[in-house]
């Protein structure tokens, strides 16, 4: 049974990740884009200094997906805040097909509620890093962006097997990808105090350097 | 240990990525526009230095905040845009502030004054703007804050690779003095408001503040080439403002060309308290001083201070004292100072006589 509130928080969650995406030009966006977006974000909140929405995600060949997030996904089109084109199929191995679409934000419909959102301190926050999360990402192809968790440094790691649950947040604090993007902060050439906006970016910039054979 | 602690990655691959790309996403701070402008600067001082010899010049190309592109007109997201490599000319560019990836439609004409027209009958004329035109030498960049119908007041963007010296730093802050706060009318609204009550010289408490973003904004559109930091730690305290430059061939190769300390000098504070003669040379002795410490301690090139005048009557060259010139000159900082006019009628009688 999904809890009420944490649908509430995920629906919140999910219109400013919207927001974001289509002030970076990334949307619409297909919904497995979507779930990888999601989990990039929770990854790296903390280098924001926030905790992720999931701590834990189940690592699948095809990529994260959340079945919550998804719900209310669904939900947001039905109440017009979300919007959603290009519906189609996708094969889904062994004669059996999926249901695909895009989303998009109803920018006149939620402005409203996105401004009355964002007037919240915490949640002003996430905006924040959400919109600087895609500005980064928005620097990669839609194919780089729809293979970035082969190469994120928490989903890519071997020692978590297809099919395991990885634990980044929930029971343990082990999160490769938010200590490599401190790590790579660390290193710019200038020793500069650098802050988490220019950490994601460069987080970006080296999966995408990763995913094409370190070039 | 290091390299367990980050799964697969490991720091060797990472110290590469930093050489390449440090500085993107520190201007995270500036105001969107600006940022826009900066961001659509660097792509083109990218495309110049790979390019330059072969790209198409015969036609100009706009790009406008607004990276939704246009609903009615379909097009294909570029994500390499922000590296340069993609022509631009002879199109109407949607991008975000960061203008690291775009969609573009094609004008109905390569005209110039067609093209300026088209963006306004798709509704966008009032949309931030940056203009590029390299059918002329050296390609011209003009960016349009309030959109192109406002197309009078362009602000021009350099993106040749020149050397940052204290004569280009300066011209930079004498272009926002005179936009923003050369009087109180010129101010900007809002946050940007030095004055706690101009008529009687009353300085906002947040004066310097205000100063320091408004000077790294225009540095950051006036020096595309460079990274712009603020409150960088050192053992002498934080930096105001920190140029940083990249080797355009060899990004692993860099230089330090400013550190630039803010000073606002108050004839009163928000309370109306006086500040003594003495205390302001004091102030600036301190600036100097702060200046001359951070380029030491951050090995910079160069020491800069930066004095925006608040107090109630211009002291001209004068506004530091013999002392203080001679300090500065010994420590080798170079000074730069605005006066503030507390009202229009002042500057027109500073200008023209009483």
């Amino acid at each position: 049974m999904l809890n009420p509130l944490e649908s509430v928080r995920r629906k919140v969650r999910l219109l400013i990740l919207l927001s974001a995406a289509r002030n970076a030009g990334l949307v619409p966006l297909p919904a497995s884009r979507l779930h990888i977006l999601a989990y990039l974000a929770d990854v790296l909140s903390p280098v924001w200094n926030l905790d992720p929405y999931d701590g834990k995600v189940l690592k699948r060949p095809d990529g994260p997906f959340f079945p919550e997030l998804q719900h209310d996904l669904d939900r947001l089109v039905g109440t017009g805040m979300a919007t959603v084109t290009d519906v189609g199929h996708v094969s889904i191995g062994q004669e059996r097909l999926q249901v695909s679409s895009s989303y998009s934000i109803n920018a006149d419909l939620s402005s409203d509620v996105l401004q009355y959102i964002e007037a919240t301190p915490d949640e002003a926050v996430a905006a924040e890093f959400l919109r600087e999360l895609m500005l980064a990402i928005s620097a990669m192809s839609d194919e780089d962006i729809d293979r970035a968790f082969l190469q994120d440094a928490t989903y890519s790691n071997k020692r978590a097997g297809s099919g395991t649950v990885i634990d980044f947040a929930e029971w343990t604090d082990t999160n490769f990808s938010a200590l490599a993007a401190d790590r790579i902060g660390q290193l710019v050439p200038t020793n500069a105090e650098v802050g988490p906006s220019e950490k994601v970016h460069l987080y970006f910039r080296h999966l995408q350097r990763r995913l094409h054979g370190g070039r | 240990m290091a390299g367990a602690k980050l799964g697969p990655w490991h720091g060797a691959e990472l110290r590469k990525t930093a050489d390449a790309f440090s500085g993107d996403g520190s201007d995270n701070d500036l105001p969107e526009e600006v940022r826009f402008a900066r961001g659509v600067g660097r792509l083109l001082l990218k495309r110049i230095r790979s390019v330059g010899a072969t790209m198409r010049r015969d036609a100009i190309s706009v790009f406008l905040l607004h990276p939704d592109g246009i609903a009615s007109v379909p097009a294909k997201r570029e994500p390499m845009l922000g590296d340069g490599g993609v022509e631009v000319a002879g199109r109407i560019w949607f991008v975000s502030e960061t203008a690291q990836s775009g969609k573009s439609i094609e004008p109905p004409s390569i005209d110039a004054g067609a093209v300026f027209d088209h963006v306004a009958e798709l509704g966008l004329g009032a949309v931030p703007a940056v203009a590029f035109n390299p059918t002329v030498e050296p390609p011209t960049l003009r960016y349009y804050p309030r959109g192109l119908n406002d197309h009078h007041n362009p602000e021009v963007i350099e993106i040749n690779d020149i050397e940052v010296t204290a004569e280009r730093i300066e011209t930079i802050i004498e272009r926002l003095w005179e936009a923003c706060f050369i009087t109180p009318d010129a101010q900007i609204s809002g946050g940007s408001d030095v004055w706690a009550d101009a008529s009687q010289h009353w300085a906002a408490s947040n004066a310097e503040a205000v100063v320091q973003a408004h000077i790294k904004a225009a540095l950051a559109i006036g020096l595309v080439d460079c990274t712009i930091r603020d409150e960088q730690p050192t053992v002498a305290g934080r930096v105001d403002i920190e140029i940083e430059r990249k080797d355009p061939v060899d990004p692993s190769k860099w230089s330090r060309p400013f550190e630039i300390e803010v000073k606002v000098l108050r004839h009163a504070g928000r309370t109306g308290r006086k500040t003594s003669a003495k205390l302001i040379q004091w102030w600036i002795k301190r600036g100097i001083r702060q200046a001359a410490a951070y380029r030491d301690a951050r090995n910079a090139e160069n020491g800069m201070l930066c004095c925006f005048d608040m107090r109630n009557s211009d002291h001209g060259d004068d506004y530091a004292d013999n002392d203080n010139k001679a300090f500065a000159a010994t420590h080798n900082v170079t000074m730069v100072r605005k006066f503030l006019y507390n009202d229009a009628e002042a500057l027109r009688v500073a200008r023209y006589g009483s």
